[in-house]
Formats: structure tokens, C-alpha cells, sequence
């Protein structure tokens, strides 16, 4: 009797089977899990980083809402400022409850204060 | 990209991503080790930012630094030391939470007024206990305060050190449904003005139900209780989450740019007098502030007072408050011809701003 990892395995082993040659995106055929979400995000990361507007258009190519979610809380952990904005547009529970960690705290999004002054 | 596809790059994952969004909820002692266990760096980040807060609420100093020297340097670890140094205050350790805020960076100013204002309610701390134990244990406090406020930059040392002093002292009487003078009166010099002004901040609570305040005569019957001309004031306590109130952010009026000024409930400020007199009226106006059912108009007589620093509160507070039964909008065009600058600057900025219309304690 299979295991629940190894049944999972071999439904995507078929998936793969019947989906092979249909997508372009490089990370997607990535086996290991690890290596796939750290494909995907530093895909979108990329686009991110130099402000091009297209890293949403990226971001959405990602297949799963959770791998969607984790790429932009690492985006909203690199980019504190744009946390807010980020993590509005999370889709899962879990994703929200850890963006509290940022948009809970809005001093993290704002910018750098000048130093008080010194009284006479 | 295809279900198919996208149902494949899930199906053979060993759990990375789940335990990145819902790391176990471990004792803090484990927690770190269930941090480094995370597949992804940034959220090793948060996954130790918690950890570190986690152990400043329960006081665990060590292992709060060793959290935060973690996560690497820059906006995450000023959050990291935040976090340790509000949940630290929590906990009821404020000197260990100052030495976090010198170390939060940018956030050092927040980190102080929140420790300040976070700092659990002591029975030994408390204005029910006679003055002379009360007065030696506040003032033992402050030394440890006052020592570890040497780490934080200079320039927000005294702010900090005052902060401290208010919140200490609004622990020891507000909401405490006890509004006698004595201990107030016997503070250490240097804690004075802390002092009238927690005590004022209850006095009022005390003597009038929600609604009640009378606009004309308040001031003067605060003070009489103060003076011991009129009686202590003895009702009923709040519970220690309810014990917030009105406070005015501050703003930068011209006049009051070199004064040094009293750090208030969560981040609000008033005018110090070096005059007792004086500073009495001002810390009798911004009590009445504090309870939200105070209208603009109990401020109103006080902007033509003899005192200058009392026209100054008057006027900030006037602008912030709901009007009453008052037209804003004609007071404060009459009060920019005000013979006092400041005064009528206020009349002025506030007609700009509207700042009547704004909520209070909010941003300006």
C-alpha cells in the first residue's frame, strides 16, 4: 500500500505525463520543492527589484495561491516599505496571518525619520 | 501554465511551504532551532522576530539577543529589538527594555513610547500605598531607567527618561479609583510634573460622570481638590485594559518649538511650566482633554489667561476638540486676530487643517 507522499508522486508522475510539453516557465518542472519555490520567487523577485511593473504579470504565472503567498511575503519581508500594499493582495489564511507581522506594525512602511533635534 | 502542471510542482513537496507559513508553535527555548529549520531565508526573518518577542514577554533577555543577532542587520533587526523591548516593558521589565530600544535604530522613538506605556501595573507602584513607600520604590525605579536610558542616543535620553516618569506615575493613578493628593504632592522634585498630571488625569475621571464635565469652574474645582481644600476622591477602578484616553499628537507651533514639554499618555505631550502655578492649570486642561466628552468650549476661557504657557495649551486644545456648542469655524476666526502670536498662529492652522474635524490621537 502506498504511502500518502508516494500516491501524490504518482498521480504527478501521470500529471506530468499528460501535461508534458505545455508550459514554458522554468520552474515548474523543478522537482524539488524547495528549489521550485526559490525559482519562483526569485523570478518575480528579479522583475521586483528593478521596478518593472511586470513581476505581477509573473507573480500571477505562479500555479498555486500558497506558492503566490509566499513569494509576495518574502517580496513584503525584502521590501518592508511596500509591505502593506503587498500583503493586501494575499489569498490564503495562513499567508494573512503572517503579514500581520508587517502590516501590523506600520512603522515598518514608513520612511526614514530624521534624527529628533538636540534642545538648546 | 496548466492545472496539470501546477498539480504536479505541489504533489512531491515534503511540507516546505506549509511549515514556512505555520511554523510550529514551540517553547521558546525550541524556538530558534524550529526557525533555522525553515527552508526560506526571509522567513527565518519573521519566524525569529516572533521568537525573540516571544521570550521578551516571558523576560528571557538571553535569548532574546541571541534571536535578534540572528536576523541580519538593518529594518528587521530594529524590528527584532522593538519587539523584545515592548514585550520586555510588558513584562514588567523596563530597564532591559530600554537597552533593546538603543538598539532599534530608526525606531528607537517608538520603541521607547511604546515600552513606556506598556509597562504592567506594580502594586508596590501604586498610589494606594503610602507616600513614603511609594516615593523611595518610584524613585529606585528610575534610577534603573535612568541608567539604562545611557545606551539610547543622547538626544532622545531626556525624552525617554520623561516617558518613563509618566508612565510610571499614570500607573500609579489613573484608573486606580483613588484620587488623593498626598502621594503626588510628596514626588521628587524632578518627577513633579508627572506626578500633578497623573493625579489630575484621575481626579478627573473621578469627579465628574461621562457627559458631566461643567464647562465653566472645572479647572478651579480640580484644584481645590488638589489644594486639599475640597476633599480626596475615592470611585471606582478600571480594568487595566481600559485605561486609555484623549491625547493631542504634537504639533509645531512656532511658540513651542524650545519648550521642553511633558511626554503624555502614548505618545501626547504638554507644555511644562517651570512655574507650580502654572503648571498645574496646564496639567488641569490636558486631564480634561483626556476624557473624550470634554467640547472645545471648557478650553475657550482659558486662551485670554494671564499665563502665557496656559493660552498656548488652551488654544491647542480648543483646536482639537469636537465643538460643542460652539461654531469652530467663528471662534477661530476671532482668535486670529488674537493679541497673543501663538494663539492666534494656532486659530490659523487649525482653520487651514480643520484639525477640529480630525480624530484624536490621530495623525495630523
Amino acid at each position: 500500500m502506498p504511502g500518502p507522499v508516494a500516491a501524490r508522486c504518482l498521480l504527478a508522475t501521470l500529471a506530468l505525463v499528460l501535461a508534458c510539453g505545455e508550459s514554458s516557465d522554468p520552474c515548474t518542472g523543478i522537482g524539488d520543492e524547495v528549489q521550485r519555490e526559490n525559482c519562483q520567487f526569485e523570478r518575480v523577485a528579479a522583475l521586483f527589484e528593478r521596478g518593472d511593473a511586470r513581476w505581477r504579470e509573473q507573480l500571477q504565472a505562479v500555479p498555486s495561491a500558497a506558492s503566490r503567498d509566499l513569494v509576495r511575503l518574502r517580496l513584503a519581508i525584502v521590501e518592508p516599505q511596500l509591505g502593506p500594499a503587498i500583503c493586501a493582495e494575499v489569498e490564503t489564511a495562513p499567508a494573512k496571518a503572517r503579514c500581520q507581522q508587517v502590516v501590523g506594525r506600520p512603522h515598518l512602511a514608513s520612511p526614514p525619520q530624521l534624527p529628533p533635534q538636540r534642545r538648546p | 501554465m496548466t492545472p496539470l502542471l501546477a498539480l504536479l510542482a505541489m504533489a512531491c513537496g515534503d511540507g516546505a511551504l506549509e511549515r514556512a507559513m505555520e511554523p510550529p508553535q514551540v517553547p521558546p527555548a525550541q524556538a530558534l532551532d524550529a526557525c533555522a529549520e525553515l527552508d526560506f531565508d526571509q522567513m527565518q526573518v519573521l519566524c525569529r522576530i516572533e521568537a525573540a518577542s516571544r521570550a521578551g514577554a516571558q523576560g528571557l533577555t538571553e535569548l532574546a539577543d541571541r534571536a535578534c543577532s540572528m536576523v541580519p542587520e538593518g529594518t528587521w533587526t530594529h524590528e527584532c529589538h522593538f519587539r523584545v523591548g515592548e514585550e520586555l516593558a510588558g513584562s514588567g521589565h523596563p530597564a532591559q527594555a530600554l537597552e533593546h530600544c538603543a538598539r532599534s535604530g530608526r525606531f528607537a522613538r517608538f520603541c521607547i513610547t511604546h515600552s513606556a506605556w506598556s509597562m504592567p501595573l506594580e502594586p508596590a507602584l501604586d498610589a494606594r500605598q503610602p507616600p513614603d513607600q511609594l516615593i523611595p520604590a518610584l524613585d529606585a525605579a528610575m534610577v534603573e531607567i535612568q541608567a539604562a536610558a545611557q545606551g539610547l542616543d543622547a538626544t532622545l535620553q531626556p525624552e525617554a527618561i520623561d516617558s518613563f516618569r509618566m508612565g510610571l506615575w499614570f500607573n500609579a493613578y489613573y484608573g486606580t479609583g483613588h484620587a488623593h493628593p498626598a502621594a503626588a504632592r510628596a514626588a521628587s522634585r524632578s518627577q513633579q510634573p508627572q506626578a500633578r498630571s497623573a493625579y489630575l488625569l484621575e481626579a478627573a475621571r473621578l469627579l465628574w460622570s461621562p457627559g458631566e464635565v461643567p464647562a465653566q469652574g472645572a479647572v478651579a474645582q480640580l484644584l481645590s481638590h488638589w489644594s486639599g481644600e475640597l476633599p480626596a476622591l475615592e470611585g471606582q477602578p478600571l480594568p487595566a485594559g481600559e485605561r486609555h484616553g484623549r491625547y493631542s499628537v504634537p504639533m509645531p507651533a512656532p511658540c513651542e518649538r524650545d519648550l521642553q514639554p511633558v511626554p503624555l499618555y502614548g505618545g501626547g505631550r504638554r507644555i511644562l511650566s517651570t512655574d507650580a502655578d502654572e503648571d498645574l492649570i496646564i496639567a488641569a486642561l490636558e486631564a480634561l482633554f483626556f476624557r473624550t466628552d470634554v467640547t472645545a468650549q471648557h478650553f475657550l476661557p482659558w486662551v485670554d489667561d494671564p499665563h502665557e504657557k496656559v493660552r498656548w495649551t488652551a488654544a491647542r486644545l480648543l483646536r482639537l476638540s469636537e465643538p460643542g456648542e460652539l461654531d469652530m469655524a467663528v471662534t477661530l476666526t476671532a482668535l486670529r486676530d488674537h493679541t497673543d502670536s501663538c494663539v492666534a498662529w494656532h486659530a490659523s492652522d487649525a482653520l487651514a487643517h480643520r484639525t477640529w474635524e480630525r480624530k484624536p490621537g490621530g495623525a495630523r
